[in-house]
């Protein structure tokens, strides 16, 4: 008698609960600061309302530090927000979640935008979910083109990974052994003392549409797993010697640069591709914007009659509405953490989240 | 004479290789000498270092393709089946240890687009002999003798046949040199 | 006939001469610069003859090369007939069997049979650098254990306990993900692989460099 009152009551709160989803459209906030960006986005039901993003940019030569990235982010929370809720034409009692990006990331950045997340939780009274920052990128990606189920390139200054989705679960077939292929761009452009404006990558794509001459290079793969340490360190000796001589220009050497390394990139795709029998290609993340490594990619999907999906830099570098949107996706399936668990972490392996809301 | 074989090449169909074995022989000796003048054009290998056709037949199918690309080492294509089939990458030795001596008893011939079996026709005449079972091969090898020219282990015997290590190594000759050393 | 496209090569299935064969057609990759490409090309077959013959010479069960084609970047080799990759077999066992300690039990035997073979591979110098249960073949009955290795394409000749960490690394995440819940598994293949090494403290510092490498992957900060 009673359980059959307590079942009663369950199918009771399903029909409510779908009654919700279909009359009510869920509007999420989202807090990225795992790097150097500072990004806040609104999204309602898979819509980008906003999305404005503040930049923190270092002279040529150098790298961003955690502490000086962190006070950057504290510095630019409030305008950026204010321009995401104006832009959104939305006010913070109509928001019905508020996501921030728990990790993986620098520490200093990451808790400097998680405050300001939880701030405004408890501010508009609002529930909170802890994202994670690879996540974001793929379902944003995912969201943006319509791919249904992709083998995911994760390419950006800190991360490089092949992933495919499987049992709840976005398994990582392949990444780095060592540093990010974003990471070794980026060092690369310090070695040239290239400007940090809109950022490293860019401008090494830009030299590299000039450059003609091919200088061989490590190509460094294993399984599927790429390695990019020894090519760095190889480039980085011999590249002030062969510019000084002029046996190669710097364009030469950033066109050669990204030749090697993003066919290293579309190999290992490619394996997982024809590892996992996918005809779907999604790349996101930072380096994802390069136009030079989508045609490529562009050209093994078609040789192998898979369908290429990519962003533009609105949506592949770090942005607020990528951590809204997952956060959205983990929210209707009932995730929410509590306020004692928002912490970050530097840590986060994209394979550590459970996928509740796909199939 | 049914007993030589005629096999065309798997990448030049036109092509064909002539397999023969002579064996009760009294010498080599003309016969060396006649190709040796270049009236006979004919590869006269060592029989005692064949344990099937299959060997040779891998060694004569690589001379003829590199002879087709012009990527041979020796000058001539008969020259070169002597070379492919020699571990070795020094020339005087492949012949030496490879190629019939004047007073070997049996000899293995190949001929390389062989018109109407003329050249073996007068490889016979030479020899005053028909060419006997190809596959008779197997019963005249030294062992001992290939093993230490191929540089054979013990280990790789134990999981395959000699044949299949002898042809390994035809094929991979310049990519690989066997044992500890460069590679 | 082309039987198979992988992702860089086609096999197609014929004769040699009498013998039942493989073509392994290596094809241009259009996606990368020609020079690359040539020389990945390149580098490869010779890197997949050489590991070949080596592990044959060590006593590893490999298909025989009947010829090496640069002209069209092909191996002909020796087709291994009435075989089945691991990956096959393992899935087999692991439906028929819905029992986790049984599958477990009754992989036991290839698994120490790989981690031997593994062991007697990296004793001999030779990184396969793409080991997958698909590039492991089992020859007649499975129950046999006739193992032989392919597909040497990414193989090199290195001595260094990273390198032979490495290779055991990207045989593990290539097993696990191929595999689910076959943890048991690998871990035999691990330990057959420290008994059969003759060499103690080498066998020790390749797991313990492996363990090395599981961690830089987890622990990795992934900034960006």
């Amino acid at each position: 008698m009673l359980a059959l009152a307590a079942n009663q009551w369950k199918a009771h709160l399903r029909l409510n609960l779908s009654f919700v989803k279909t009359t009510r459209m869920v509007i999420a906030i989202g807090f990225e600061g795992s790097a150097n960006k500072l990004g806040i986005g609104i999204i309602k039901d898979g819509e980008v309302l906003s999305n404005p993003r503040h930049t923190y940019i270092t002279p040529p030569g150098q790298g961003f530090l955690p502490k000086d990235t962190a006070k950057h982010h504290r510095e630019h929370a409030l305008s950026v927000l204010k321009a995401a809720l104006e832009e959104a034409n939305v006010k913070p009692e109509e928001i019905d979640v508020v996501c921030y990006t728990k990790g993986p990331g620098m520490g200093a950045p990451l808790v400097s935008t998680a405050l300001v997340a939880r701030t405004v939780a408890q501010l508009w009274k609002k529930p909170i979910v802890a994202v994670n920052h690879c996540i974001g990128h793929i379902e944003m990606g995912r969201l943006i083109t319509g791919a249904q189920n992709p083998t995911v390139l994760y390419v950006s200054g800190g991360n490089t990974q092949v992933i495919a989705y499987s049992d709840r679960c976005y398994r990582i077939f392949g990444e780095t052994i060592d540093i990010a292929v974003g990471n070794c761009l980026d060092r690369f452009a310090r070695v040239l003392k290239l400007s940090n404006d809109p950022s490293p990558g860019y401008n090494i794509e830009q030299l590299a549409k000039k450059g003609k001459q091919y200088l061989e290079m490590p190509y460094v793969v294993k399984g599927m797993d790429v390695s990019f340490s020894g090519l760095l360190s190889y480039i980085e000796e011999k590249a002030p010697k062969l510019i000084e001589s002029g046996a190669y220009t710097p364009e030469d050497l950033c066109f050669s640069l990204q030749e090697t390394v993003f066919a290293m990139l579309i190999e290992i795709t490619e394996r997982a591709m024809a590892h996992c029998d996918s005809n779907e290609v999604l790349i996101v993340g930072g380096v994802g914007c390069n136009k030079r490594l989508q045609e490529m990619m562009g050209i093994m999907a078609s040789e192998r009659g898979a369908t290429l999906y990519a962003t533009d830099e609105r949506f592949c570098i770090d942005n607020g509405a990528m951590i809204a949107q997952a956060g959205w996706e983990m929210y209707r399936t009932g995730v929410v953490t509590p306020l004692k668990e928002t912490t970050c972490t530097q840590r986060f392996r994209t394979d550590e989240v459970e996928v509740t809301w796909r199939s | 004479m049914a007993t030589f074989k005629k096999i065309r090449h798997i990448l030049y169909p036109d092509l064909t290789m002539t397999l023969a074995l002579y064996t009760g022989l009294e010498s080599c000796k003309e016969l060396r000498k006649s190709v040796m003048e270049g009236t006979v054009v004919a590869s006269l290998l060592k029989a005692s270092m064949i344990v099937d056709p299959f060997q040779v037949i891998v060694a004569a199918n690589k001379a003829v393709h590199l002879h087709q690309t012009n990527n041979m080492t020796t000058k001539n294509v008969h020259s070169e089946i002597l070379y492919c089939l020699s571990p070795s990458k020094n020339i005087s030795e492949s012949f030496r240890s490879f190629g019939a001596a004047d007073d070997d008893n049996s000899v293995f011939v190949v001929i390389v687009d062989d018109t109407e079996d003329k050249t073996l026709q007068r490889i016979s005449d030479i020899l005053g002999h028909s060419p006997t079972d190809v596959d008779a091969v197997a019963s005249l090898f030294d062992t001992e003798l290939i093993k230490k020219a191929y540089k054979l282990t013990e280990e790789e015997l134990s999981v395959y046949p000699v044949l299949d290590a002898l042809v390994s190594r035809i094929a991979a000759k310049e990519i690989i040199t066997t044992g500890k050393g460069k590679s | 006939m082309a039987v198979l496209q992988g992702a860089e090569a086609k096999l197609y299935v014929g004769d040699f001469y009498g013998r039942p064969c493989i073509m392994k057609e290596r094809f241009v990759k259009n996606y990368r610069h020609p020079t690359l490409d040539k020389a990945l090309t390149n580098q490869r077959i010779k890197s997949e003859v050489r590991a070949n013959l080596r592990c044959k010479i060590s006593g590893i069960q490999t298909p025989t090369i009947f010829m090496v084609n640069f002209e069209t970047n092909s191996i002909y080799m020796e087709e291994i007939q009435d075989a089945v990759t691991v990956r096959q077999h393992i899935n087999t066992v692991q439906a028929s069997e819905p029992n986790l300690s049984s599958v477990c039990e009754q992989l036991k035997p290839l698994a120490e049979v790989i981690g031997q073979t593994l062991a007697k591979m990296h004793t001999n110098n030779i990184i396969h650098g793409d080991l997958t249960t698909s590039n492991m073949l089992l020859e007649g009955d499975p129950k046999d254990l006739s193992l032989f290795l392919i597909d040497f394409g990414l193989s090199s000749f290195e001595a260094s306990a990273e390198d032979k960490g490495v290779d055991l690394y990207v045989l593990e995440r290539a097993f696990l993900s191929s595999h689910p819940n076959s943890q048991d598994v690998f871990d035999c293949i691990l330990a057959a692989y420290k008994n059969q090494m003759k060499d103690k403290s080498a066998s020790k510092e390749i797991l313990s460099k492996l363990d090395e490498i599981r961690l830089r992957g987890r622990k990795r900060t992934m900034v960006g």
